[in-house]
């Protein structure tokens, strides 16, 4: 009788949602501790640079800027495409052909643009990192740091941060340019409008703030991506099937905050700057 | 670790900046370092929806600028629009190659917008298509009047900013238009205009239910009968032969009308009308005065007639009197 009160208490909701409560509080704990610590070695690398470990940081630059870059250029030229088809057929049907280089350069530059590169970048940056440092850990590479007095989060997660932040704004700046590439030739091939008049219109309606704007984004989106990354690998556990999960969960969250840093900011955005 | 494929990553760097430099210049970043620009404002009466900081500014379609600011001015609750005109929009030669043609300087572009002002030239909110979108247009709009009012809205160069004229947006005034009919139609008693209209109605179909109408409808088909069968008698009577010895004699008639009219006017002519009618007026003179004279004598035979009766009244009371004389009057 009691076993099976037991039983019934165990897989009460209640239980369960206490549970996950448990479980985002101490994630969410271990995301703040994670956080500082990475500050903390920012601070000390912005101090001692010569510390900073180049070889490897130009080495995470090769692997998520040019190694990255056909697939995220493909990408964004692929969504400009699809948008300007979306927005050539509706736009048609009211008149209004003329601002389809506009609605798309906007979108592509302001949005899409810095939203797919990171998207890209979580799945091919983000993911390595978490596997990377999770592998580690169940190698017991980072306890050996750790034991050697080296501080992992400086050691590991500094030439991460410095690749993913100088390599995604330049990414970006392609895949918006590839974007607007691939609107306007759907402009010129289903609207029969001239690349030079397309340019023009681009020109006057992406404004330079624009621009500024998708790179402040893209370097956000960067330091949530490798931190997120390299925090899924340090709280990954210590067998193969742990590195996995830590793998996935590094893209999910990623993309998540991700997101919700895009909304903030586009808030931000347009209510201080272009309200 | 994998060493590092530093070519392909100088060129990646190579790339992105090349890009972002490209970009950068087109998106025309650096402008505003190099361009001249000139500072205009102007007041509008009506809203401003559609049009924000950036919106264009045209001169007869041609973009020169766009809009730097929008406020409010409290006093007048009129709209200032500030303008930033970029001046190498303007050139002053004709023919020559407009890529080295230098641009006007500021003053000579306020002298200009001076000179076209007296012209006519004034601003304009326009929409721009159907998005809702709005820019301000410069142009010389017939028919329109630009507003001068007030010293604040004189066109003009003030404080380093010229001040053009505006005038009202086609849809101000034609919501200002179509306010005015409105008006005038709420003003319109379509309440009494119903009831006389269903009153007449009524009228009208009281007389359409009267029976005389029926019977006024009978005699006149009847009428019309009779009129249809006349119509018919005269058209067998009247054969063209018949209509045109008729009409040959009535043309022989009136000839000699015309005959007996030429006559009499001679005849009226030879005939001495004044002095016959000279005559005849001294006669009915004449006969007037016979008979006023004959009045005198009627009324002396008359005085005659009485003074025979009162003699034979006294012969008859005293006929001694005709041996004796006439005695005297008693006391």
């Amino acid at each position: 009788m009691r076993r099976r009160d037991d039983m019934t208490r165990r897989n009460s909701i209640l239980l369960q949602i206490g549970d996950v409560s448990c479980v985002i509080w101490q994630e969410t704990l271990s995301l703040i501790q994670f956080i500082g610590e990475a500050v903390s070695a920012c601070a000390d690398a912005v101090r001692r640079p010569r510390k900073i470990r180049w070889r490897e940081t130009l080495f995470y630059m090769n692997m998520c800027g040019s190694d990255g870059l056909p697939i995220t250029a493909l990408i964004c030229f692929l969504t400009g495409i699809i948008l300007g088809y979306q927005c050539a057929v509706q736009m048609h049907k009211y008149g209004a052909d003329a601002f389809l280089p506009g609605l798309v350069g906007c979108s592509v530059v302001r949005e899409l643009g810095p939203m797919m590169v990171a998207i890209v970048a979580t799945g091919r940056a983000g993911s390595a990192f978490a596997a990377e440092i999770g592998t580690m850990k169940v190698s017991e590479e980072i306890d050996a740091m750790r034991t050697m007095g080296f501080l992992p989060e400086r050691f590991l997660v500094i030439p991460k941060l410095i690749a993913m932040t100088l390599t995604i704004p330049m990414l970006t700046v392609i895949g918006d340019v590839m974007g607007i590439l691939g609107g306007m030739i759907v402009g010129h091939t289903s609207l029969g409008m001239p690349v030079q008049t397309y340019y023009q219109q681009t020109v006057e309606w992406v404004a330079p703030e624009y621009f500024f704007e998708s790179i402040f984004k893209s370097v956000v989106f960067a330091v949530v991506i490798t931190l997120t990354g390299c925090w899924r690998g340090f709280r990954a556990g210590n067998d193969a099937i742990a590195v996995g999960k830590a793998t996935t969960s590094a893209v999910v969250i990623s993309i998540l905050f991700i997101i919700l840093c895009d909304t903030f900011l586009a808030h931000v955005f347009n209510t201080i700057f272009f309200g | 670790m994998q060493d590092t494929n530093k070519f392909k990553l100088g060129l990646f760097v190579t790339i992105s900046l090349f890009v972002f430099i490209a970009a950068v210049l087109s998106m025309g970043v650096f402008d505003s370092l190099f361009k001249s620009r000139a500072h205009m404002a102007t007041f509008v009466e009506e809203s401003v929806q559609g049009l924000n900081s950036g919106s264009a500014v045209k001169f007869r379609g041609v973009p020169i600028g766009s809009i730097s600011d929008i406020t409010i001015i409290m006093e007048s609750r009129t709209v200032r629009i500030d303008m930033e005109i970029d001046l190498s929009k303007f050139k002053t030669t004709l023919g020559k190659n407009i890529f080295t043609t230098p641009s006007i300087p500021a003053p000579e572009f306020y002298k200009y917008l001076h000179s076209e002002i007296d012209k006519g030239l004034c601003c304009r909110i326009e929409p721009d298509g159907i998005t809702g979108i709005k820019y301000i247009e410069m142009d010389f709009f017939k028919d329109v009047d630009a507003r001068h009012a007030g010293p604040e809205f004189q066109p003009g160069l003030r404080n380093g900013i010229f001040f053009m004229p505006s005038t009202p947006s086609l849809m101000s005034s034609l919501r200002f238009n179509m306010t005015e009919i409105l008006a005038n139609i709420a003003t319109i008693d379509f309440r009494k205009i119903s009831e006389e209209t269903i009153s007449l109605l009524e009228r009208a179909n009281k007389t359409l239910n009267d029976p005389r109408l029926d019977n006024l409808l009978n005699d006149a088909e009847t009428i019309l009968k009779k009129a249809s069968e006349t119509v018919e008698t005269l058209n067998g009577t009247l054969t063209p032969e018949k209509l045109d010895l008729t009409l040959a004699e009535l043309d022989k008639t009136i000839r000699s009308i015309r005959l007996l009219s030429d006559g009499l006017e001679k005849t009226l002519a030879t005939s001495k009308i004044p002095q016959t009618t000279a005559s005849i007026r001294e006669l009915s003179d004449s006969f007037s005065t016979g008979d006023s004279s004959i009045k005198m004598t009627i009324l002396k035979l008359n005085e005659a007639l009485d003074a025979m009766t009162d003699l034979i009244q006294y012969i008859n009371d005293n006929p001694s009197s005709v041996l004796h004389g006439k005695g005297r009057a008693k006391q």
